[in-house]
């Protein structure tokens, strides 16, 4: 017997039928060949500072039109813009050889001379690091399976520039008219030297920015990336030019150091993690980038304050005035390290004495008074930083919460840390705690005591005492019981009794 | 043997479908003898009879048409996770401009998390097991065991009626600040049981929650349904052994929706308590999260993360097999159907699928090895796991015993069905280095792992879907799909699909982690890049590939060949009733008298014996 | 066309092979190992790779012979056989056995991996682990115990992003979680470990090779979890001793040093 079945019913395939799935994968097969695009940015003015969403109460924007066009063009023309950031080097800088864009060449050299040769070194070694790949292939001679990160365009640019050059200066060679010096130093450049002495450009830090940082901290470092409403504590706003964990005195700017430390260390307790896994140069690079964006951010909100309320005369503020501004945050950012703490002399060991005697200084209402914020126990929930009712009970929101007293310069509530919990933002150093208590936190209510003088014109601390209110500090972060493991062979390990630390911290410290 | 009642030419014009509920109520009277039309039978309006259908077919339908919409939905968000593998943080080609405005045309890392938990939830939840058990197994049951309809037409109704408040509460996610849930399919707290580790696990992981209850509901619904049918309503003379291992394994499947499937919805409105009653049953004390302690985000503590991954993985295990085991069956029918020959080892069959079944429930652990959990735990989970792999073997080698000395036809169905067992060998093989702990230590949560369960997942139940829906076509839709159309899908989806998913194998290998948005900052995995972007574009050729079997599908729909009842020549029971079946599925008695399988008998007269006639 | 789908089906064994022959060349094979028990893993992946090599070629091969041969149209009908006990029996037991060598194989490795009973009882030890891992959203943190050897006091030195161990040392280290579960995978140790939150676990290895290793988060901790990286660096005794000291000395210095 023939199996008889419909073989292929309608086996005749229609061509109309066929005719959509090919066009679509001719389609697909061209798409494949486009190239994958970083996207094209544009900085926007800031809200806060009267941009474009801000209005009065008759609905009309804060500043006119032609004025938010104004300060737009001026920012665009003093820091560039995401994808071609760069500064705008001013007469006398120009003269002096000072070039901020530059930070790797000497200050007489078109540079800013912020990288000393130690750091030079430091980064041609962690450069060979992150290149190890391309430079195994490169010493190979195997110029074009070189792979170049993404976010280093301008790299990616000078390495193809080079490889077509050492195509001419091959054929050239052949043809018996090459220049062996120039081939020798194409083959070194290629092989090593792009790679040992990249540092990148603002551009390729902003092309960086916005592959690690933009979906937190935004375009214009407003801290308002896409990310940012779901983070707590918000991510930095930039625009400030207030940073809070830096190792200066007073309400300066950080140093370039303090920056890149945040980077390398990350801020513990917050979702800011540490970038030690990029180059030296890549982070530094982000520090340059950083603070285009906090000149930038600071630059426009002075802008804006001056049209608010100094500018009388029609039309746009002159050049000088805008120029003026620049200059004025640039002294800001440069005289930062004027400004650096340190203790100058040994720390005294956290004996127990010392740490009473912090303990003392803690409670003291006169001197530290820690503890009307921070708490009896460490954990951040003394009277003085919350709403109270008359009865001297905290007032409760909806959700049964305290509300705080204060908000920090941004404008969210701030509340004061639980020590006892055992994360400090800013560092667990005992220099670390010292600076913040010395010189308070920027942007929050975290008073500095450091220089506070007592009724008599003295210092309300004594060194000793400012030392022993950080060991007392510390203390409170330590874990009761060191742990001790449970019955061998439960893999599932223990609980663990850390956060008991919160609850039964007695005062015998 | 007796001359067959000649079957009419074409179902339609010879045996008009009966109309009118044949009501058969559990129990009364012998299962499937009653097949007189009812009393008061009348024409059902449209909402009755395509919406609130207590039709298994229409249902059955239903399931098809929404799994296959989810499909396309869910294989939208595997290019968008392709895309972001291969190019990471670049901008997103034609509709990066409509998602992404505000980053620039990038998918954000939170939104890749999304992506990756969204396209696991709706694969398995939303298409894969609706597909399998919702779609053919409302459809074939009935009709393969020769009964009118399912034991239970109302509660069926509701198994997919239930079906849409979790699709409703699945997309809405998207919709609500945070977005959709973003804790990966499996869930963990505390990622997800406390709001402010993720910004999917505000409101989008308790809708998420939600959702996952309603699936369980109808899934819970069907199996009851569809175990009471198996057992009580098969026709006269059709034994437990003379069924076809479709329903075999649909049946096995459903016992384990049963038992398993309590477990994941009491742990889901467990989870679901924690996010919104604070009752702490996974949050585990002193956790400060966002910089915010438990406390503070309304969880209480005291609880144990681990015990979601017990509960979770209690149900999500045996879920493989859910998604597995009807497939085989639907292999297995069609391989023997178009290789015209019996099952290889029909009795053996049906234990290594009992023993799948069996197995499935105490090998749970296997997806806990690094977790932390007791190793010795860790030990006997995996041998029980090891083990498991010796059924997948024997069905493996009986249907290469199928098509042993068959007399193969090369059609679409037949082809899927082939790639599913070439593929499933893959699938199940790479099981068993994920068995042995001390490699697992090493591939747990890698691409392996991915090439491991998509070669089951995709390569296996998917191919088996599409074979089914070219097998059953003619009978759902009484008109034949189009061969050319069915063979050049075949042919691209089979190329395609392996050199996605084995290559991952090679990821996994070089110790690429899963759900990672932006792997190449590693140096470890920096060299990926060039394999991890031949993949993608293997992956956007599979999608669009696709393309082949829609046109087909609708085109198929309308215009396609019409059919007479059996066009297969084959010899399960659903071949008997007219194409499409009418109301009550049968025009005539039916009685068995044979196994389902018995095609080149010698003495027969023709190459198949239907099981339908004497 | 039999022979076109014949061939497709073969060319899942060819890719298999293929892959498996060059993927060293490629780089999409297993990164060096460095640890100690690692040879004994990868021992167990190249048996298993072994056993699986030959049902994986075997079965595929039969299955596209026979989807050759027996596709061929022909008028007469097919083998009328509805199994064969023997060669049930045959393919079952085989399996059953090599699947049972697998399982056996394996215990002894898994054992000394995770078994605390057989934990390392040097210097460091599950009672003095040479420190404390500690995972967040999204940091590594290395909490090394400084003079008194308790981790949890005061002199604790805390290193974010890298851990430093000695090489050829057995290091026994804590791994917590402060918030949602994360986990520590470093592939040259051939080592993952969850970091659960609310449990102290401890983990051993011993790094056979000095150098750089990425640490990386290998469980879903929250939309950065891709940023979470860390790194492990072996080095040797002096190293390791002078890595102490220089942290013990940025930890507790009072920041005169970066005054020029």
């Amino acid at each position: 017997m023939v199996a008889s079945y419909p073989r292929g019913a309608g086996s005749a395939p229609r061509l109309r039928s066929l005719a959509l799935p090919t066009a679509s994968l001719l389609a697909l097969f061209a798409a494949c060949h486009m190239e994958a695009k970083n996207p094209t940015l544009q900085f926007s003015l800031s809200t806060a500072v009267g941009g474009a969403a801000e209005v009065d109460e008759e609905g009309d924007p804060l500043l006119p039109p032609d004025v938010q066009a104004h300060i737009q063009g001026a920012l665009e023309m003093l820091c560039g813009t995401p994808s071609a950031p760069q500064f705008m080097v001013t007469e006398d800088w120009y003269d002096d050889g000072f070039n901020p864009n530059y930070p790797q060449y000497p200050a007489d050299d078109m540079g800013s001379g912020e990288l000393s040769d130690e750091e030079l070194e430091a980064i041609a070694a962690s450069n060979e690091l992150r290149f190890r790949l391309q430079l195994e292939l490169a010493a190979e001679g195997r110029y074009d399976e070189v792979r170049i990160p993404s976010h280093m365009v301008d790299l990616q640019a000078y390495y193809d520039d080079l490889r077509a050059d050492l195509a001419a200066e091959r054929a050239a060679a052949e043809a018996g008219e090459g220049d062996p010096e120039e081939l020798e130093f194409l083959e070194g450049e290629l092989s090593e030297g792009a790679f040992v002495n990249w540092y990148p450009t603002l551009r390729e830090s902003a092309e960086m920015y916005r592959q690690q940082c933009l979906h937190c901290h935004g375009v214009e470092g407003g801290g308002d990336g896409t990310t940012a409403d779901f983070l707590n504590p918000r991510p930095r706003d930039y625009r400030h030019g207030t940073f809070k964990f830096t190792a200066m005195n007073a309400k300066a700017r950080p140093r370039r150091e303090d920056l890149y430390r945040i980077l390398e260390q990350g801020v513990t307790g917050t979702a800011m993690p540490s970038f030690r896994r990029f180059s030296r140069a890549e982070v530094w690079g982000l520090v340059d980038y950083v603070r285009l964006l906090a000149v930038r951010g600071e630059v426009e909100r002075d802008l804006a304050y001056t049209y608010r309320n100094d500018f009388e005369g029609d039309g746009v503020l002159p050049l000088s005035n805008v120029l003026a501004a620049y200059e004025t945050v640039w002294d800001k950012w440069m005289s930062a390290p004027v400004n650096y703490l340190a203790f100058d002399g040994e720390i005294p060991a956290a004996t127990p004495e010392l740490i009473a005697r912090g303990r003392e200084i803690y409670f003291d209402a006169q001197s530290g008074n820690c503890q009307s914020c921070h708490g009896d126990y460490g954990l951040g929930d003394g009277p003085a930083a919350y709403e109270l009712n008359e009865d001297g009970t905290f007032k409760l929101d909806e959700n049964g919460d305290r509300i705080s007293a204060y908000a920090d310069d941004w404008g969210h509530p701030i509340y004061p840390r639980n020590i006892a919990r055992g994360i400090i933002r800013g560092g667990k150093r005992p220099i670390d705690i010292y600076r913040r208590i010395y010189a308070g936190i920027n942007g929050t209510p975290m008073p500095g005591i450091g220089e506070s003088k007592n009724a008599d014109g003295d210092p309300l601390l004594s060194d000793e005492d400012m030392w022993a209110l950080v060991h007392f500090t510390r203390s409170l972060t330590e874990r009761p019981e060191p742990i001790v493991h449970a019955s061998p062979d439960h893999g599932g390990g223990h609980a663990d009794d850390h956060g008991a630390a919160a609850d039964t911290h007695e005062e015998t410290h | 043997m007796t001359p067959p009642p000649p079957p009419p030419p074409n179902g339609h014009a010879a045996a008009p479908p009966i109309h009118g509920a044949p009501h058969v109520a559990p129990g009364e009277g012998a299962p499937g003898t009653v097949r007189e039309h009812h009393e008061d039978h009348h024409e059902l309006g449209f909402l009755r009879k395509y919406v609130f259908s207590v039709d298994h077919k229409v249902i059955g339908i239903q399931f098809l048409f929404s799994g296959l919409i989810f499909m396309v939905l869910g294989g939208l968000m595997a290019m968008a996770i392709r895309w972001q593998l291969a190019w990471p943080w670049t901008e997103m080609p034609v509709v990066g401009r409509l998602l992404f405005p505000q980053t620039g045309k990038v998918i954000s890392p939170e939104f890749y998390t999304v992506l990756f938990t969204m396209h696991g939830t709706v694969m398995i939840f939303f298409v894969i097991i609706p597909l399998l058990t919702g779609a053919f197994g409302n459809y074939l049951i009935p009709t393969m065991i020769g009964a009118p309809d399912m034991a239970f037409p109302k509660l069926n109704m509701f198994s997919y009626w239930a079906m849409i408040p979790a699709f409703v509460c699945g997309m809405a996610g998207f919709f609500i600040e945070g977005g959709a849930a973003a804790a990966g399919w499996t869930a963990y707290p505390p990622l997800s049981t406390i709001e402010s580790a993720a910004p999917g696990s505000m409101s989008g992981q308790t809708f998420w929650l939600l959702a996952l209850t309603f699936v369980g509901l109808s899934s819970m619904m069907g199996a009851v349904n569809y175990v009471t049918t198996v057992v009580k309503m098969r026709a006269p003379g059709l034994t437990m052994m003379r069924l076809p291992l479709t329903i075999w394994a649909l049946f096995i499947a459903a016992l384990l929706q049963l038992f398993a499937l309590p477990v994941l919805t009491s742990a889901s409105i467990m989870q679901i308590l924690d996010r919104v009653a604070d009752t702490g049953f996974f949050t585990p004390t002193n956790l400060v999260v966002n910089n915010l302690t438990p406390d503070a985000t309304g969880a209480a503590a005291g609880g144990q993360p681990l015990l979601w991954q017990h509960l979770f993985w209690f149900y999500s295990h045996p879920a493989v097999y859910i998604m597995v085991l009807p497939a085989m069956g639907f292999a297995s029918d069609i391989l023997a159907t178009h290789a015209r020959k019996p099952i290889f080892g029909y009795k053996p069959m049906v234990y290594s699928m009992s023993a799948i079944a069996g197995l499935g429930f105490i090998v749970w652990g296997h997806h806990m090895f690094t977790s932390g959990m007791n190793p010795k735990l860790g030990m006997t989970f995996m041998v029980s796991t090891v083990m498991i792999a010796l059924p997948s073997a024997i069905k493996v080698f009986n249907w290469l015993g199928t098509l042993w000395g068959g007399r193969i036809r090369l059609n679409s169905p037949m082809l899927f069905a082939s790639a599913f067992v070439s593929m499933f060998i893959i699938g199940g093989l790479s099981g068993i280095w994920m068995a042995a702990t001390p490699v697992d230590v090493y591939i747990h949560d890698t691409y392996i792992v991915v090439a491991h369960f998509h070669y089951v997942v995709f390569a296996g139940s998917v191919f088996a879907i599409f074979a089914a829906i070219y097998h059953w076509f003619p009978k759902m839709f009484g008109r034949m799909m189009n061969e050319t159309l069915g063979k050049l899908h075949f042919l691209g989806t089979f190329v395609f699909t392996n050199l996605v998913f084995y290559m991952m194998h090679q990821l996994g290998v070089a110790g690429l982690m899963r759900r990672t948005a932006d792997p190449y900052a590693y140096e470890v995995y920096a060299h990926l890049q060039p394999l991890n972007q031949f993949i993608s574009m293997a992956a956007f050729s599979l999608f669009i590939w696709q393309l082949f079997f829609v046109v087909n599908f609708f085109h198929s729909l309308f215009f396609g060949k019409r059919v007479g009842r059996n066009p297969w020549q084959a010899c399960s029971l659903e071949w008997a009733a007219p194409s499409p079946p009418g109301h009550g599925n049968f025009d005539r008695e039916l009685s068995v008298h044979r196994g389902p399988y018995e095609y080149a008998a010698p003495e027969a007269d023709e190459d198949y014996q239907p099981q339908w006639e004497k | 066309m039999r022979l076109l789908y014949a061939l497709l089906l073969l060319l899942v064994p060819v890719l298999g092979v293929y892959t498996f022959v060059t993927a060293d060349q490629h780089g999409w094979w297993f990164p060096d190992n460095v640890s100690t028990y690692g040879p004994s893993i990868d021992r167990l992946f190249y048996l298993i790779q072994a056993m699986v090599a030959i049902t994986f070629i075997g079965t595929e091969v039969l299955l596209a012979w026979f989807m050759y041969k027996y596709s061929k149209r022909r008028d007469d009908r097919g083998v009328f056989s509805h199994g064969n006990h023997k060669l049930e029996m045959v393919w079952t037991a085989i399996p059953a056995v090599l699947l049972l060598v697998i399982a056996f194989a394996q215990m002894g490795t898994w054992a000394e991996i995770k078994f605390q009973k057989g934990f390392p009882d040097g210097e460091f030890s599950m009672d003095r682990p040479i420190a404390e891992v500690v995972a967040s959203q999204f940091d590594w943190r290395a909490i090394y115990p400084g003079e008194d050897g308790v981790i949890g006091t005061m002199d604790d030195l805390e290193n974010p992003f890298e851990f430093v161990v000695p090489v050829d040392e057995d290091v026994v280290f804590n791994l917590r979680s402060r918030d949602v579960i994360h986990a520590f995978f470093v592939p040259q140790f051939r080592l993952k470990q969850d970091a659960l939150p609310g449990h102290t676990i401890p983990v051993w290895f011993n790094a056979t090779e000095e150098g750089v290793y990425d640490l990386i988060c290998a469980e879903l901790c929250g939309w950065g979890h891709y940023k979470m990286a860390g790194r492990v660096r072996v080095v040797s005794r002096p190293e390791y001793d002078q890595f102490l000291a220089d942290l013990d000395q940025e930890w507790f210095s009072n920041g005169m040093e970066e005054v020029q």
